[in-house]
């Protein structure tokens, strides 16, 4: 079954077949331009209105709560806690989702991609308005290093470059508009988030300040910093 | 597909009897669930949880072909 | 988040276990469980296998993790193996046949396998050896033969080998007819007819036919929505039958007036018995069919190194010990995949790397003198009814009234739901399961 000389050459032909073949190509990464502040803030206001009963049929459809819960909290250490997070963060997420800003080498975020394309502007709304309405809890209880890590995230460390997360993030966590919360957030997948800013394998965020902000920080500080907002709750 | 790879065993075993019980919805786990006894899912639970936690031990098909031919794939990071 | 109390943690969990347990999935290749680098001691057993496909590749990985010490060669026709497995997606032109070709330098190297690229000519049960074409010949203590399938031409008049390799490509095993059955679909004129003709029972990669039926639909609709294909199968029933044709109605207008996709049975004459090549013509026992482009997908039986060494019984397929897969008529030899006559358990790559596991577990067990353990094999199947669209079947099994038989509730198809996102991530989980299956079987 196998002449190789002769399957090279009518793979030469099928690259070429392919060509006239337009798939919505799913594995290829999208080029999108990164976000401004005014072209988000502007995705975002244009946004429709979200209904948190209409949201909770979405994300029942869409299987959201699979992998994070009926209510937002996940099942297992993977997924993101959603439970509480601003409307305006699950909408821009779902957006980037849907766009290609948010892939993380596609085949890590292949779900969400899947989902986010084959939803509406007023499915995300909805559905980013179901979870913002349910409350936070805390996924773990605090740490030893709970208050070094609070000590970082109320201060920052100028000498380092790195600034107080709470200045963006609230003081509780409680996250702003399309700053997220982290507040009962997984440890595991804060930490690899970090990691994928630091790598810019993660670049949906405005004028890549997450990378600026928090480079300096040691590994160390960053699973302090996982397990202290994995214990808030608001 | 999530990694299961250090995963606490308690999430482990409350997911699996979640998909057996239907209480979680699953796409192919329910059924793969049932097909296992409490014990049987004990056991897994105890191999996983104890491997190096790995987050994103993923790649293309391309990359894993070419990680193949290199004789890289699998190999601790 | 649990009451699970902390002593258990201390039990002992080994990969041995986990083989036993699993049977199959993914139990992925951790460094703490690499093959022990010291050389094999000299009255170290040797286990030889033929064929390096998936059964071959995985046996001889998981026979190294049971096995420090045991010398293992595989005798594999080919420098190169290109999975059937999602070689549908060529056709659909979501893969190029490079992606889906592997080698075993990996195994080779990883897992201190002697790999040889020759041809089996014959085997010596008595003598325990096994004869190459090279001339060279390899004594073994136990011998594992996972040969695939060979495709029964004889049961249609005017079809053969000849005609499959060059106008009529039935493409059922990966390689160049994949490429030019997926050429003959782009090809065809508007509003031509396509037909796809599945074989009966049993047959290699079941759901195979009816997605290869599903890529051509979603082509037509398209590029071409005024062609039809004709799917002409010998059966009454095939598997994930169900949701299969809930996808069809969905996504092709399945049983409407405009259907791209029309499914007839056995009973309505659907079987081809005959082709004739220069009208482009099928007959079936229900009259003729004439079309643009003719997929025969020939009946099978075991592939032809097994029927050469003797290992197939009257059914054409190879009988097996459930809890070992070792022949049932010959000692010491073992046969995996496809060819095995594994009962529940359908003929797919998922089935065969779960029987290779068993089996790595059963040889090393045998050889350390330690009694057979009862075994779990486990098969998922996920098929693409589009490309967005995923439908599978899955089910743990065990051995019980000495049959293969499905474990607990565990035996299923999807569920047809009205849910949006089911389907879409059926087909997202498809290509995951894709991308580890193989790093589980050839890394």
């Amino acid at each position: 079954m196998k002449n190789n000389l002769l399957v090279s050459t009518i793979i030469g032909l099928n690259v070429f077949a392919m060509s006239q073949v337009t798939h919505a190509s799913s594995t290829e990464k999208p080029q999108v331009p990164a976000w401004t502040g005014a072209a988000l803030a502007e995705t975002i206001s244009a946004m429709p209105k979200g209904d948190i009963q209409r949201g909770q049929v979405v994300a029942k459809d869409m299987m959201c709560i699979a992998c994070h819960g009926e209510q937002g909290k996940p099942y297992t250490m993977n997924f993101p806690s959603i439970q509480g997070q601003t409307q305006e963060y699950t909408m821009k997420t779902m957006i980037d989702y849907r766009e290609g800003r948010r892939w993380e080498s596609y085949k890590r975020a292949d779900v969400m991609v899947k989902i986010a394309e084959n939803m509406t502007d007023q499915q995300i709304a909805d559905v980013s308005s179901f979870y913002a309405a349910q409350t936070t809890t805390a996924w773990q209880k605090p740490t030893a290093t709970y208050e070094q890590a609070k000590a970082l995230v109320t201060t920052g460390d100028m000498s380092r470059m790195v600034m107080a997360c709470a200045g963006c993030h609230g003081a509780e966590g409680q996250g702003n508009g399309v700053t997220p919360a982290l507040a009962g957030q997984i440890p595991q997948y804060f930490v690899r988030t970090m990691q994928a800013f630091h790598e810019k394998d993660r670049v949906n965020d405005v004028n890549g300040m997450m990378d600026q902000f928090t480079k300096g920080l040691t590994p160390e500080e960053i699973q302090a910093i996982a397990d202290y907002y994995a214990s808030l709750m608001c | 597909m999530p990694s299961l790879a250090g995963m606490p065993a308690e999430q482990i075993i409350e997911s699996m009897m979640a998909f057996k019980k239907g209480t979680r919805p699953a796409i192919i786990m329910d059924r793969v669930s049932r097909g296992y006894t409490d014990d049987e899912i004990k056991t897994m639970a105890y191999f996983f949880t104890k491997q190096p936690l790995k987050q994103w031990d993923d790649t293309t098909l391309a990359e894993s072909v070419a990680a193949q031919a290199a004789g890289s794939i699998g190999a601790p990071k | 988040m649990s009451q699970l109390e902390n002593k258990t943690f201390d039990q002992k969990v080994t990969r041995r276990d986990l083989i036993k347990l699993f049977g199959a999935s993914a139990v992925a290749a951790s460094g703490i469980f690499g093959a022990s680098s010291q050389a094999f001691a000299k009255s170290a057993a040797h286990v030889v296998i033929l064929g390096g496909g998936i059964g071959g590749s995985t046996f001889a990985k998981y026979l190294r993790f049971a096995d420090a010490d045991v010398k293992i060669t595989i005798i594999e026709q080919y420098p190169e193996y290109i999975t059937c497995l999602r070689s549908n997606d060529v056709i659909a032109g979501m893969h190029t046949l490079d992606e889906l070709t592997f080698n075993l330098e990996t195994i080779k190297s990883k897992y201190h396998v002697n790999v040889v690229i020759d041809t089996v000519v014959g085997a010596d049960f008595n003598k325990k050896t096994v004869r190459t074409a090279k001339g060279d010949n390899f004594s073994y203590d136990k011998l594992v033969v996972s040969p695939g399938i060979d495709f029964k031409f004889e049961d249609y008049e005017g079809y053969d080998a000849e005609l499959a390799a060059t106008d009529f490509p039935h493409a059922y095993k990966a390689g160049p007819q994949t490429l030019k059955l997926r050429e003959q679909m782009l090809n065809m004129r508007q509003g031509g007819t396509a037909i796809i003709a599945p074989p009966q029972n049993p047959f290699r990669c079941p759901p195979g036919p009816y997605e290869r039926a599903s890529f051509f639909a979603e082509y037509f609709k398209k590029h071409n929505p005024t062609a039809k294909l004709i799917v002409l199968d010998p059966k009454e029933r095939f598997t994930k039958d169900v949701p299969f044709k809930k996808a069809w109605e969905r996504l092709y207008g399945y049983k409407s007036d405009n259907a791209l996709i029309e499914w007839v049975a056995g009973s309505e004459g659907g079987r081809v018995v005959r082709l004739d090549a220069a009208t482009k013509t099928v007959e079936t026992d229900g009259g003729d069919f004439k079309a643009d482009l003719i997929n025969i997908i020939p009946n099978q039986r075991a592939g032809v190194l097994a029927q050469k060494l003797g290992l197939t019984n009257a059914s054409g397929w190879c009988s097996i010990d459930r809890y070992s897969m070792e022949s049932e008529l010959h000692k010491e030899v073992y046969v995996l995949g496809d060819s095995a006559i594994a009962d529940a358990m359908p003929k797919s790559g998922f089935s065969a790397n779960s029987q290779a596991k068993v089996c790595a577990k059963a040889v090393a067990d045998t050889l350390k003198g330690k009694n057979l353990e009862d075994p779990v094999y486990a098969n998922v199947c996920y098929s693409l009814a589009g490309e967005n669209y995923g439908v599978s079947i899955a089910a743990v099994y065990e051995v019980r009234d000495g049959l293969i038989q499905p474990k607990g509730e565990s035996a299923g198809v999807s569920e047809v739901t009205e849910l949006t996102a089911q389907p879409i991530l059926e087909s997202v989980y498809q290509k995951n399961w894709q991308r580890q299956f193989v790093k589980d079987v050839f890394s």
